[in-house]
């Protein structure tokens, strides 16, 4: 259909709105299907166009030349659905990207050339220039070619968004700005703002075709006040890989944005001082992630910058603490089917009972340490670089309830939410910080509140001092640098724990 | 404005002749860079990369408010024009905020941020001079030895064009370098150093190299520091994160959502404690500032805001959509972050015979944006006690950048850091320190 077919249509539709409205409909089917032609098609696709041929085509043709070459094709594309109180929105979420990169390895050191197109004759280029410009160095390492496998993959959902119309799904938004609003004079500004992101992948090597359809859900709602000139706020987010189901707070949920708005006019700034800390599942697994995670990032052993290294097989932890990177999770925003040089995702255990049994690899530190490969060879986008890089990492759960974390702790803090953290895989410091602390004595709260809290420390210190580990768990999402670039969906939690920490 | 790309061209001709639209805006960018990553002083990767994106901005009337979309189109897309068009239509008109003006014509002024050094197949030549120079440095300090360095060398051109006449382009340049450097010693140590700059002659890798590897040397012997309340300088590369608050509460956005603390033309929350004034300009005009441009997302053009003159806020910096609600001139995008010299020697500010501990990096700092309470671990810092200087790592400071700004004591020598101008350092009293 053409757009002046459309507009036909739309004068025959009535008055320009509904027409919009009416023509929307038409429109948006035909984006989402041109979206789903130019992105790798939708859900249930098997490999998209004659893309995979064409990587497949060329990846022969460089390892004529070189001893391995690989293809990966990476593109993100969404819609963004937001309410305020100054407005609506609907449009394309941000970042929109897509591209190709072609790799190769001369015996020595890889060599890439990366490219925001998809089509044939662009890719040729690439390719062309990777064979002119890069000779074939000295063979210092081998890479050993993975098993035969051809295979698609889904993000199992129950309401997939591409069959919801846009008006349904700004309804949607619009229903749920009504029902988290507060009522409560304080509140200046109030949004809700729900993202669908399609990410597509297809890597393409001698041995594999492998190719994912995945759609994130981000539904964030933030509400943000003043009470006599002080700030207040609460942010309460779901974000996971699934459908529509996931675009609304549950009532546990809406009923701790209120409450956390409320109380937020009290935080008062922290005591700097060492406590005995619970921490809840999305600040143990900060610990978990800024602690031990980055540190195990094999890359670092290769760059003689991890600690780690000098642990592989020994205590750096309680007894009762176990730790695991498990990009195979159903459903987690840290979660992929195959990481971006063709592995197949599967759990790694890195600390078992306190010992550290296996670091995070991407091929290159793999390949230069001659040491099995774990699927964490993540890039933010086909623009950058592969690196080592943590999934969903978490505590394994323990044996307590949660409930006795609590009673045990005669005077301390309850650590909730998290902002952020670094990493110091050389040193093994750690700083991240929390979003509040409550008070805790005799087991039960004060009712103080202290907001933000920065934790910071010795890793091996503060995971020897653990002395409880809860049966519950829980993860949370969040976005993971390499240093402060390189960003990557993630996620961090597992159980609540008890341990002692510095916070100020 | 590339009249001769064909995908413009096309999507010009889609949004200029449908009548439902009321206004339209079409960004195009391309990318191209050079890559290097070496582990110690060997290659472990080149990467070239080159891309265009074409974002179309569409505005339609929805009853009272005005709606927008955008969408993108890569390379090869050129097919789908009129749908991505259709697309746009379609979800402009679901939404709308209160109606606004896109900028009209107006000339472009000329912003230098463009190094022919880093430009088209002179980037790959750069990146690798860059390189040698970096591996000459990095092994030749005692002690030290290098972990990796990662090298981007690459350039944007950005077109825009809307339908209120105003048309423009403008390229921009930028060089970025990570060094990691090891230290053996009593405790083995790492210096981590990323610096950006729009061109080379800006980015010194000797300086860079050797003050990452002093750093390095001095960790091998550093300390906690010792807890308390006493005065803490903060270097010139922390600043900007410092002051990050200042910077959200002084947008239009924030004044517009009715969600900051400042009013225009009323002194700032800052108590004064026997600090010297605070003065704050966001300057896109700066020449080879890494936030400079010559327009803004939207076609405002790049100049120097004064944001705050003597505690004072004079301007918020605002884009065009929340100008037109505030009825005031937009500024466009924040930009680079442009400070006037201080009354006090560099020396002075870590004078005294009592401790002052004078922080080069923080960990990361992260400052509550709504309050302006801040507490972060020290990464590098040295304590200053009767005429002695001790290396330190670890321990937190904290405290909030509001109350400490009334104590605030900016040193006379000023540096440029890419995206900051101003002072080498600032002294801050009353914040707390948490270490040994």
């Amino acid at each position: 259909m053409s757009p002046l077919d459309r507009r036909q249509f739309l004068i025959r539709g009535g008055t320009s709105l509904a027409g919009v409205l009416v023509a929307g409909s038409l429109a948006e089917q035909m984006f989402l299907a041109s979206s789903s032609r130019a992105a790798g098609n939708g859900n249930g696709a098997a490999f998209p166009g004659s893309l995979p041929d064409d990587l497949a085509t060329l990846v022969a043709d460089l390892e004529r030349k070189f001893p391995y070459a690989s293809a990966l094709y990476m593109s993100q594309a969404g819609i963004s659905i937001s309410r305020d109180r100054n407005g609506k929105r609907v449009s394309e979420a941000g970042f929109p990207s897509r591209g190709v990169t072609l790799r190769v390895f001369d015996g020595a050191t890889f060599h890439e050339a990366a490219v925001g197109s998809t089509t044939p004759d662009e890719l040729r280029a690439a390719a062309k220039r990777l064979l002119n410009d890069v000779p074939v160095g000295k063979a210092v390492h081998r890479i050993e070619p993975m098993p035969k496998l051809t295979q698609h993959w889904t993000t199992p959902m129950e309401r997939d968004p591409v069959t919801v119309p846009l008006a349904d799904r700004l309804a949607l938004v619009e229903r749920e700005f009504e029902r988290v609003s507060i009522d409560d004079p304080r509140v200046r500004s109030l949004r809700v703002a729900t993202d669908t992101i399609e990410v597509r992948r297809v890597f393409v090597d001698r041995t594999r075709r492998l190719s994912n359809a995945r759609t994130i859900i981000q539904h964030n709602v933030f509400a943000f006040g003043f009470d006599k000139g002080k700030p207040g706020f609460a942010f309460v987010r779901r974000n996971a890989q699934g459908g529509l189901e996931l675009a609304a707070l549950t009532d546990a949920q809406v009923e701790r944005m209120r409450k956390d708005f409320a109380e937020s006019f009290g935080a008062e700034p922290m005591q700097a001082g060492t406590y005995d800390v619970v921490m809840a599942p999305p600040v143990s697994g900060l610990l978990a992630h800024e602690s031990f995670g980055h540190g195990v990032e094999m890359d670092q052993f290769v760059k003689e910058r991890a600690k780690a290294r000098e642990f592989l097989g020994k205590k750096v932890a309680s007894p009762i603490v176990t730790m695991l990177d498990d990009p195979s999770m159903a459903g987690a925003r840290g979660s992929y089917p195959f990481d971006d040089e063709g592995m197949v995702s599967e759990p790694t255990t890195i600390l078992e009972n306190g010992i550290f049994v296996r670091p995070l690899t991407d091929l290159m530190s793999a390949t230069w340490l001659g040491t099995p490969r774990t699927p964490n060879g993540r890039s933010q986008a086909w623009d950058r670089k592969v690196y080592a890089r943590m999934s969903n990492t978490f505590f394994a759960r323990g044996k307590s309830e949660p409930a006795e974390l609590f009673e045990s702790l005669q005077d301390g803090l309850y650590l909730e939410g998290f902002r952020n953290g670094i990493e110091d895989p050389q040193g093994w410091g750690i700083q991240f910080t929390a979003s509040t602390a409550r008070e805790v004595k005799g087991g039960k709260f004060t009712g103080k509140l202290f907001a933000p809290v920065t934790v910071t420390g010795y890793v091996p210190e503060i995971l020897s001092n653990v002395t409880m580990v809860a049966n519950d768990f829980e993860l949370e999402p969040g976005t993971c640098g390499k240093g402060h670039k390189e960003f990557v969906p993630v996620t961090s939690g597992g159980p609540h724990i008890r341990t002692r920490a510095r916070c100020s | 404005m590339s009249t001769r790309d064909p995908q413009v061209a096309a999507l010009r001709a889609a949004l200029t002749g449908d009548k439902r639209i009321r206004g339209w805006q079409i960004q195009r960018v391309r990318r191209a860079g050079f890559q290097t990553y070496l582990v110690r002083t060997e290659p472990e990767s080149e990467r070239r990369t080159e891309g265009v994106t074409t974002e179309a901005t569409v505005f339609v009337e929805n009853g009272d408010k005005l709606g927008r979309a955008g969408v993108t189109l890569f390379a090869g897309d050129g097919a789908a024009v009129a749908d991505k068009v259709e697309a746009a239509v379609f979800m402009a008109g679901l939404g709308g905020d209160q109606p606004w003006s896109l900028p009209a014509a107006s000339p472009v002024p000329a912003v230098a941020t463009f190094d022919p050094a880093l430009s088209g197949d002179r980037a790959r030549a750069t990146a690798r001079e860059l390189a040698a120079a970096w591996r000459t440095e990095a092994v030749a300090h005692a002690g030290v030895r290098p972990s990796s360095m990662e090298l981007f060398c690459g350039e944007d051109t950005v077109s825009l064009e809307n339908s209120a006449g105003f048309a423009g382009e403008w390229r921009g340049t930028r060089v970025s370098l990570l060094t990691l450097l090891l230290a053996d010693g009593e405790k083995p140590s790492e210096r981590y150093s990323w610096e950006e700059r729009r061109r080379v002659s800006d980015l010194d890798v000797r300086r860079i190299v050797a003050r990452a590897a002093e750093e390095a040397r001095d960790l091998t012997r550093a300390v906690v520091p010792p807890s308390g309340q006493y005065p803490v300088v903060i270097d010139a590369a922390e600043i900007a994160a410092l002051l990050n608050p200042i910077q959200v509460h002084s947008s239009g956005d924030s004044l517009y959502q009715k969600s900051s603390r400042f009013e225009l033309g009323k002194p700032l929350p800052i108590e004064a404690k026997g600090g010297e004034p605070f003065s704050l300009a966001t300057n896109a005009a700066l020449p080879y500032g890494l936030q400079s441009y010559a327009f803004d997302g939207t076609g405002i053009g790049g100049r120097r805001v004064e944001i705050v003159k003597d505690g004072v806020f004079t301007n918020a910096w605002v884009g065009k959509q929340q100008a037109d609600y505030l009825k005031v001139a937009a500024t466009g995008a924040f930009s680079n972050w442009e400070l006037p010299a201080g009354k006090t020697p560099l020396a002075d500010l870590t004078g005294g015979d009592g401790p002052v501990l004078y922080v080069r990096n923080f960990s990361w700092l992260t400052p509550d944006q709504a309050r302006g309470n801040f507490g972060s671990e020290v990464r590098v810092g040295y304590l200053y006690e009767k005429g002695a200087r001790k290396p330190i790592k670890g321990g937190t400071v904290s405290g909030n950048v509001f109350a400490a700004l009334g104590t605030a004591k900016w040193s006379k020598e000023t540096v440029f850091l890419g995206e900051y101008s101003g002072p080498a350092a600032v002294r801050l009293e009353g914040l707390t320190v948490a270490g040994g």
